[in-house]
């Protein structure tokens, strides 16, 4: 059982902006990680709040592209795929 | 050809670790970035012998804040490495310690005076830019991302060095002699860096197929050639090489031939300097270790 | 009470800023020197960080006692003897749990004094202490957390870090009160004894945080073998000395 944790490290540029994978830190507890995350992925960059978290509770999809394009392909959830009036008929 | 036409040839596709990758595209990309991550785990040692002495405050700042990139980027690749080959940093710390020295040849000389880490950040560092900026389309997904910090680190360093050599020449005679002694000691280690023209290149042709390696190694060195050359001599430099000229037309260099078969020897086997990097290692494992490895 | 406004000349002010300035000098000098050999990729990149900052307030504090031309005269030409550094600054530890035990010491022995020397007078010194304090935040985390996690390792790492503590303990304490703190206290405008108290209360929280790990802190006799002030001048002058005042 390996003491060291791989920690994803989350990164938030500017209040409003989305949290966005910036890459991992190991370490043996989160808050270890945190205090090792800012000087690896914010010592420059611009930051406002950071979030890691543990790799093992992460899930990765299993889906191949073709599953994921399959809910792309239907032209009913675009305004584009299909007509609607432009007013009320007389 | 040049870069640019270069990178237009490729492909532009991109795979993740968990993609079913051929066992040799593995062993390609393993090859290459372990590489690369040794070198920049052992080039701190040599870094952090003049890390406490830099000769003023603000050299201090700014040579700690590159040497501290350099851990940096040793970190982010051994990352690449564990997820790539799914060998653990116990496992890859062990392998660096002790395994074979796979790292480049500029780690392999003596850094044994203040000059020598300020060209190296100049002039070498200055060299990564280009390379790097092409493995930015590397076909290995997390050696691309990797690649987006660490080659805006590489530019600071080139500006730490261009700081560091500004400084002594600004100085006193015995200072830009220093300087000058230094580009001659690396001028040839330098050209060697860029690695072997591809016809006698053993690696680089399968590694450009694969898209793991996006430019030539001699259009690499010609164009830092273009953009050093005169940059070596506005810093009131003499270039230390007599043959080198540059063809009108074509804009190609010529320049003295490294010695290819010292740096075949380094990166195959190794040299007593790169014996002693690892043995540097060693040591300050063997302080520490009890804290973070695996019962 | 002393107008606001700039730093008085005032030696025990001045002693007083030059022995903080020397401080963290050397913890600077420490931190980014141990950052090429620490246990983790990690660590070594925020230790480094942290010395940055040290060596950062180190030339701001030297300013304001001093002309800016000057500063790094004071750090690469001074005498030894003149250096007005603490015993607890002067350790140069490579094995992490000292390193570990000379950080937490001081660490919050630093910030304990200040909140003290935030409410000074002298407008410079207390934006400067307000400027350091989002520095020093991130380090008291640091070393809070990474006690923690240390001490929590094993059995045995508990062991090492109290062993550490030992050897620190006895240096932290001698180290947190200026030679002269009555003097500073007026010439800064801070309440009598406000020094001293924050040394107490500080001693007090050190005891409970410790307690708290499992840890005790011991009285001991300072021991003079871990002063390395002339080790780590000669370290930081080796290439200043070929070439004096021309870098």
């Amino acid at each position: 059982m390996t003491y060291l944790h791989t920690f994803e490290v989350f990164r938030q540029k500017a209040p409003g902006d989305a949290h966005v994978h910036v890459g991992e830190v190991e370490a043996p507890d989160a808050a270890a990680a945190m205090v090792l995350a800012k000087e690896h992925f914010a010592r420059r960059e611009v930051c406002c709040s950071l979030w890691v978290a543990d790799r093992s509770h992460v899930l990765r999809s299993q889906w191949d592209p073709d599953v994921f394009d399959a809910g792309r392909a239907k032209a009913y959830r675009r305004s584009s795929g299909f007509r609607a009036p432009s007013g009320a008929q007389a | 050809m040049t870069i640019s036409a270069q990178l237009q040839e490729t492909s532009a596709w991109q795979v993740e670790p968990w993609q079913d990758l051929s066992d040799d595209y593995r062993a390609a990309a393993t090859r290459m970035i372990e590489f690369h991550m040794m070198s920049e785990i052992v080039g701190p040692v040599h870094e952090f012998r003049w890390v406490p002495r830099a000769p003023s405050l603000q050299a201090k700042l700014v040579f700690a804040a590159k040497s501290q990139d350099e851990v940096g980027h040793g970190l982010m690749l051994m990352r690449v490495c564990q997820d790539l080959t799914g060998k653990s940093r116990a496992e890859y710390i062990e392998q660096i310690l002790d395994g074979p020295p796979r790292f480049m040849n500029i780690f392999h000389y003596p850094w044994d005076e203040w000059a020598d880490p300020a060209i190296v950040a100049w002039l070498i560092d200055g060299a990564e830019i280009e390379r790097q900026a092409t493995l930015l389309r590397s076909s290995y997904g997390p050696y691309a991302r990797a690649m987006r910090k660490i080659l805006k680190e590489e530019g600071f360093h080139h500006h730490c060095g261009r700081y560091l050599i500004g400084q002594m020449m600004a100085g006193t005679r015995e200072q830009r002699a220093a300087v000058q002694r230094g580009v001659e000691r690396w001028w040839l280690r330098t050209l060697a860096m860029f690695g072997p023209r591809d016809e006698n290149s053993r690696h680089g042709p399968k590694l450009m197929a694969y898209g793991l390696k996006l430019a030539h190694n001699e259009a690499l060195r010609q164009s830092w050639l273009t953009k050093f050359v005169p940059q070596i001599r506005a810093m009131g430099l003499e270039v230390p090489d007599d043959s080198l000229s540059r063809d009108e037309e074509t804009g190609r260099w010529t320049y003295s031939e490294p010695d290819w078969q010292e740096f075949s020897s380094l990166l195959r086997g190794g040299s007593p300097v790169g014996a002693e990097l690892q043995r540097e290692l060693r040591n300050a494992r063997s302080v520490n270790a009890w804290l973070l490895s695996e019962d | 009470m002393p107008p606001p406004g700039p730093l008085p000349v005032g030696s025990a002010v001045s002693d007083a800023l030059t022995g903080l300035a020397d401080d963290e000098l050397l913890t600077g000098h420490v931190l980014t020197s141990v950052a090429g050999w620490g246990p983790e990729l990690e660590i070594n990149i925020a230790l480094s960080s942290m010395g940055q900052d040290e060596i950062g307030h180190a030339r701001r504090l030297y300013a304001l006692g001093d002309s800016e031309g000057e500063v790094d005269r004071m750090v690469y030409e001074r005498p030894p003897a003149e250096f007005r550094a603490s015993v607890l600054a002067r350790t140069y530890p490579a094995e992490w749990e000292l390193l570990l035990a000379r950080q937490f010491l001081y660490e919050t022995a630093g910030a304990a004094r200040a909140a003290v020397l935030a409410g000074s007078c002298v407008d410079d010194l207390a934006l400067l202490v307000a400027e350091m304090e989002h520095e020093e935040r991130y380090h008291l985390d640091f070393w809070h957390t990474w006690l923690r996690t240390t001490t929590a390792r094993s059995a045995g790492a508990r062991d090492r870090v109290q062993r550490a503590l030992d050897q620190m303990w006895p240096l932290a304490t001698v180290s947190f009160l200026p030679e002269r703190p009555g003097a500073v206290e007026e010439a800064l405008g801070l309440p009598d004894g406000a020094l001293q108290r924050a040394r107490d209360e500080w001693i007090s929280a050190t005891h409970a945080a410790c307690g708290q790990l499992g840890l005790r802190l011991c009285e001991g006799t300072p021991d003079p073998g871990l002063d390395r002030l002339d080790a780590m001048l000669s370290e930081m002058r080796y290439v200043y000395r070929t070439a004096p005042g021309r870098w």
